[in-house]
């Protein structure tokens, strides 16, 4: 038999093993459990606001606290998680055992990616759950208290909620996979964290090089914004909120687009961490 | 920490050694994955309405340094802005006229998306400044009296100009464009310059229904009645029998009684 | 046959971060090992024994040379279907339970749940764990980790086992079960590849050894061939009845010779070659 027909077929089912396993570990982790009590700790504290304002802006600050919550604690959530699952394998010597299995690296890279962004959906979905509650139950108390200021009926958008969590599902797996690509061949999980975080940070000001490169004269200002704006996600476009909740609802082709965006860069990601682990010694 | 154990200790946190011929292949790709989405990106961000944001940037630069600038621009933006607006309200409360116009000037800098923020704020300006101005007491010489109009018209044109500021992210919002053509009409009683917005408030996005009325009984009031039928008539038709927002039963009215005056002119 | 293991002429050097000089770890080894049996590999610490483990399992890619097992490249992942290991101090989720680990390596393995649920099951019971299958292996002891271990290496049915060190930290009863099941793969057909600095559980287990020392393959062979004293002259007689050995000795005391009652053991002459390879390096 030729060498060449003696290879490993690609299994998702390896890869979604490792994914299955990977969230198990990761739900179990004190992290998960703190980022989850904070983010909705986050949220209630936006209730004691409401002795200030009532009507939109109230519900808008709820809103707000809610989409900031799932923001900031989802894509630290993300950024740790990932680092953590992914080179805690490493650190353990349990991926030694795991690769001298017979598995495609790129199983392994893949499988420990859906088990990071997977942990992080699960925490997205369990804020967003909260918000919805918490804005419903906001709003029909103030419809009874102010009637004449919903003679139109409830005003937050709670489709455009799932849009926005759904926007925010899309950001942080494009994280996972950018950390995913920097463990691969960090020596500590520190380091895969720290360019997480400058990952996400540049990513979110991205669209601001995107229109600044234009307006600096000096060449090397240039230069950087320009690849800047071009070598890196533009995270930015995931903000969907202040459109979603109390205005106007976003279609689902501007949903579809986002996910294309998220899909292409996740994937490139995944690409080159699954060339990069290739090649990594263990 | 000697310098080459400080190296060592940094080259031992990565394994490059591997690796090394993929980091170019990888900054190309990424380069070439930029240039491929970029028209992507430019498109949702148009749908989105992400308009400029370097000038506001440099705003909160020049008054705050560029860590605020970094610090802001994150999940809790919104929650930033927010706080600062709930912070105003003290100052609203001293009726202290500085501190109440920097935190809107900072909330609307921080996060200008919120159109709360610019509507609430030119109602500030525009409604109470000029009662803090005279005191309450005083209030009458507001409506009665040339020195009191002047203050009114002042602050009216204030507010103007902080509207002004929300164009970038907000050239066609409807309630926004609505404000402006309400102030030129109430406070500077400029009907021409207030026609004009309303009816752009009327072509803007999801204008509400309450605009198409204003603009009718505006150009009522500048005694273009035929024009204000026209509009009303063509307004009338397009409004859904079930909605209370719609009032269409008012419009209805308002049709009504114009034929009825115009008619008996004609008369 | 095909070699269960081929290397020949293995080199690995290492980049050291921070340095010009690369650290050798392998130099031109050249090892084969054969289907069936249990093949020893020895060497001090730093002998490059784990190197070279890891390039066999394709955890390691050569810098030259060539590796194969069962004729396919150890980089290959194909490779590993017939290849089962056990690592030195295997460490597993803690929250896991016996079965699910093996149900978890079963899965990576390619088996299919019917299969995994009567593999696993067998394995437990021959591992000794069947009444501790549902409990979470943060709550297993040192050897019961050494057996779960050889068991997620057995999952996949292998027919080449790499052990390493599968007796460290166990206590002696548990290393002389662990001793009895390698016997018992043996008898199987299976190929064991065994590194243990228990030479004396080697000698008494083993077909075949390498000794290694600085990357090198020092010496390889039989344990028999290995620990026969070679040019002094040394002859050992073995299977004779007790009188026949009281006249033999009389017989070579008759005729101006000495009876001198030893044999070299297998610790003697890792000793013995560990020692002489550090004097060759300091010279």
């Amino acid at each position: 038999m030729s060498e060449a027909s003696q290879s490993l077929a690609w299994s998702f089912s390896r890869a979604f093993a490792i994914a299955s396993n990977t969230f198990r570990e990761a739900v179990r982790m004190k992290l998960f459990l703190a980022m989850t009590t904070l983010a909705i700790c986050s949220l209630a504290s936006s209730f004691f606001f409401r002795e200030f304002n009532f009507g939109s802006s109230e519900l808008k600050f709820i809103t707000d606290f809610g989409f900031g919550g799932m923001s900031v604690f989802g894509s630290a959530l993300a950024v740790i998680v990932s680092a953590q699952l992914f080179y805690g394998e490493i650190e353990h010597r349990t991926a030694m055992t795991l690769l001298a299995k017979p598995i495609h690296r790129s199983e392994f890279v893949l499988g420990k990616f859906m088990g990071a962004w997977s942990t992080v959906l699960c925490f997205l979905a369990m804020l967003t759950l909260c918000l919805i509650a918490a804005l419903w139950w906001r709003e029909t108390s103030l419809m009874a208290e102010y009637p004449d200021s919903f003679q139109s009926g409830r005003i937050v958008q709670y489709g455009s909620l799932l849009g926005f969590a759904f926007a925010q599902a899309l950001r942080i797996g494009i994280l996972c996979s950018v950390v995913i690509l920097f463990s691969t061949y960090a020596s500590s999980s520190l380091f895969a964290m720290v360019m997480g975080v400058l990952i996400w940070i540049v990513g979110q000001l991205q669209h601001i090089a995107t229109e600044a490169w234009g307006a600096v004269d000096s060449w090397i200002l240039k230069g950087i914004y320009a690849f800047v704006s071009y070598a890196l996600p533009n995270l930015h476009l995931f903000d969907v909120g202040e459109g979603a909740a109390l205005g106007e609802n976003l279609s689902l082709v501007l949903y579809a687009k986002l996910a294309a965006y998220a899909l292409l860069y996740g994937t490139f990601y995944l690409a080159i961490a699954s060339a990069s682990f290739n090649r990594r010694e263990l | 920490m000697g310098h080459s154990t400080w190296r060592s200790q940094a080259l031992a946190s990565i394994d490059v050694s591997s690796n090394r011929r993929i980091i170019p292949f990888a900054l190309l790709g990424a380069l070439i994955l930029g240039a491929v989405l970029a028209p992507l990106d430019r498109s949702i961000r148009l749908e989105l309405g992400q308009g400029s944001e370097v000038e506001s940037l440099r705003r909160l630069d020049s008054q705050f340094g560029q860590g605020l600038s970094v610090a802001i621009l994150g999940g809790y933006r919104s929650v930033a802005a927010n706080l600062v607006w709930l912070a105003k309200n003290e100052n609203w409360e001293q009726r202290d006229f500085g501190g109440t116009l920097a935190k809107i000037a900072l909330a609307t800098s921080i996060d200008p998306r919120p159109e709360m923020f610019w509507l609430n704020g030119s109602r500030i300006i525009a409604n109470d400044m000029p009662a803090w101005e005279v005191g309450d007491p005083n209030t009458d010489i507001l409506f009665q009296s040339p020195e009191g109009r002047a203050i009114v018209q002042d602050f009216g044109k204030r507010a103007l100009a902080f509207l002004e500021g929300s164009r970038p992210y907000h050239a066609r919002n409807s309630d926004i464009l609505l404000e402006e053509g309400m102030i030129y009409w109430r406070k500077l009683e400029d009907l021409e310059a207030a026609s004009q917005r309303i009816l752009e408030a009327t072509r803007g996005e999801n204008p509400p229904y309450h605009a198409f009325r204003l603009y009718g009984e505006i150009l009522t009031r500048m005694g273009r009645k035929e024009e204000a039928l026209r509009f009303l008539e063509s307004h009338y038709l397009t409004l859904p029998d079930n909605s209370y927002d719609a009032m269409k039963v008012v419009v209805a009215d308002r049709i009504r009684a114009l034929r009825e005056e115009l008619e008996s002119k004609a008369n | 046959m095909t070699p269960a293991i081929a290397i020949d002429n293995l080199t690995k050097d290492f980049r050291i971060p921070g340095a010009k000089q690369r650290l050798r770890a392998v130099e031109s080894l050249s090892l084969t090992i054969e289907q069936g049996g249990i093949y020893g590999l020895l060497g001090p610490n730093g002998s490059g024994k784990s190197t070279t483990i890891k390039i066999v399992l394709g955890l390691l890619s050569p810098s030259s040379g060539d590796c194969r097992v069962f004729d396919l490249p150890s980089s290959n992942p194909a490779a590993r279907k017939r290849v089962g290991y056990l690592p030195e101090a295997p460490y597993f989720q803690r929250f896991l339970t016996g079965r699910e680990l093996l149900q978890y390596f079963g899965r990576l393995s390619g088996l299919s749940r019917e299969r995994l649920h009567e593999r696993i099951d067998s394995l437990l019971a021959r591992v000794g764990l069947e009444d501790a299958g549902d409990r979470r292996i943060g709550a297993y002891s040192k050897g019961m980790l050494q057996r779960i271990g050889m068991a997620q290496a057995l999952i996949g049915d292998p027919e080449l086992l790499i052990l390493d060190e599968p007796t460290a930290g166990v206590d002696p009863v548990g290393a002389a079960d662990i001793a009895t099941l390698i016997m018992g793969l043996k008898e199987e057909g299976k190929t064991i590849l065994l590194c243990s600095h228990l030479l004396s559980q080697v000698e008494a287990i083993c077909d075949r050894v390498a000794i290694m020392g600085k990357g090198r393959l020092l010496r390889e062979g039989t344990i028999e061939s290995l620990t026969r004293d070679a040019g002094d002259g040394a002859l050992r007689i073995e299977g004779l009845a007790s009188g026949a050995r009281a006249e033999i000795e009389a017989l070579a005391v008759e005729r101006g010779g000495e009876v001198v009652r030893s044999s070299k053991s297998l610790e003697d002459l890792f000793l013995e070659l560990a020692r002489s390879d550090g004097e060759e390096t300091e010279q």
